[in-house]
């Protein structure tokens, strides 16, 4: 409900000059699964819009870069893929104007796995014209257990002014990291301390992630400071690097 | 007789309200919002014409390019960080196609390159194509992806 009373206000500032695309209720799935076990999800496709949309339904494997960047690949290159675990209809489907319909999925979890896998649907919204749109659903299933290990593998100054450091951060195990959460801290010889929260980001199993921060002061000052970027990702314990910074 | 009951439950139930309320508590509620995106093209150009043709049109400028200004339009409604990816549809192998969104060009393929991103929110997106190269034959209009993705 609270989303058809969204997409109306923001339809109705376009319906002068018309539009074609849809909607999915959900981009995103986390399931818990046993092994040798079936779990299910399911999404809604609206198209509120007053012409008919055709629209069709892929597997799709992806997996992302070091600088999070996403990348469609073939279900043959992603090592934790459960694309072939996952069974969705595929079929081309026609909304009429202001209809929705319901996409249901399972995923078939194997024997003797254990971590995280993913995969991804795309909601294509097919069209004879110049641009057609997709929507990509992330599908992740986690199944126990589930070890966590991350660490920081290099940690680099890009900037003093405004203050800018990249760091790579590795996840070390086969459970995903959902939720990895980082501060910057600089301690100068005073002891005086400065510090900017990083954003959050998602880790997926065995990959490394780039990550920038850039905080709103700068090392103006001379001086010797130590820089440290610790991430919380879950676990019990935290990771951190630090680096030894002289200002001139 | 039913009525009657319905009506003592009723007046109960209003009565241990009542009594409850001096003896008060704090509930803590939480929900989960489910993350949902909308990805919509405007329709171009003037006239009733169904078909949205992206193609170069124009004169040549004299660096060799053809700027299609605002080529596409597109609207994402989304409760969540989102990315805009863009990439050619596989059944058009081109060269010369560069597409901008706000920052600079990028050449357009078949794999998907980052053209703009967001917050939750709704926005309205101006995408401008560059056109050279063997781009600027391509009269039958170009085909392009353009996919929306959860951060």
């Amino acid at each position: 409900m609270l989303i058809a009373v969204l997409l109306a206000v923001v339809s109705s500032a376009w319906a002068e000059v018309g539009a074609y695309g849809l909607t999915v209720s959900i981009t995103q799935f986390r399931l818990a699964a046993e092994p040798e076990s079936d779990v299910s999800g399911s999404f809604v496709v609206l198209n509120d819009e007053p012409r008919s949309v055709d629209f069709t339904v892929l597997v799709v494997d992806w997996d992302e870069d070091s600088d999070g960047v996403l990348r469609t690949v073939s279900g043959e290159c992603v090592e934790r893929s459960c694309a072939m675990w996952l069974e969705a209809d595929t079929r081309a489907f026609r909304l009429a104007p202001f209809e929705e319909l319901a996409v249901d999925f399972t995923v078939r979890v194997p024997p003797h796995v254990s971590g995280t896998y993913w995969t991804g649907l795309i909601v294509r919204a097919d069209s004879t014209r110049g641009v057609a749109t997709e929507s990509l659903i992330r599908i992740f299933v986690d199944v126990p257990p589930a070890p966590l290990r991350a660490a920081v593998v290099s940690l680099s100054v890009l900037a003093l002014s405004p203050f800018r450091v990249v760091a790579r951060v590795a996840n070390l195990e086969t459970s995903c990291l959902y939720d990895v959460q980082g501060l910057v801290t600089v301690e100068g010889a005073a002891g005086d301390v400065a510090s900017c929260a990083l954003l959050p980001f998602r880790l997926l199993p065995q990959h490394a992630r780039d990550v920038e921060g850039v905080a709103p002061w700068g090392l103006e000052s001379a001086g010797t400071y130590i820089v440290r970027l610790v991430f919380d990702y879950g676990a019990d314990a935290l990771v951190a690097g630090q680096v030894v910074v002289h200002v001139p | 007789m039913q009525r009657r009951i319905v009506t003592l439950v009723f007046l109960a139930a209003v009565g241990v309200a009542a009594l409850a309320y001096d003896a008060s508590v704090d509930v803590a509620m939480r929900w989960r919002v489910l993350p949902y995106q909308s990805l919509k093209v405007a329709e171009a150009g003037d006239g009733p014409s169904p078909v949205f043709v992206l193609r170069p049109e124009g004169a040549v400028a004299p660096d060799g390019f053809v700027e299609s200004p605002a080529a596409m339009r597109l609207h994402v409604a989304s409760n969540v960080p989102w990315q805009l990816y863009v990439r050619l549809d596989d059944s058009t192998p081109l060269a010369g196609l560069e597409a901008r969104c706000g920052g600079s060009s990028a050449p357009l393929s078949q794999v998907p390159v980052v053209l703009a991103s967001g917050s939750h929110g709704a926005y309205d997106l101006a995408v401008d194509l560059r056109w050279s190269g063997a781009a600027l034959g391509e009269s039958q209009g170009v085909r392009l992806i353009a996919m929306i993705v959860p951060q």
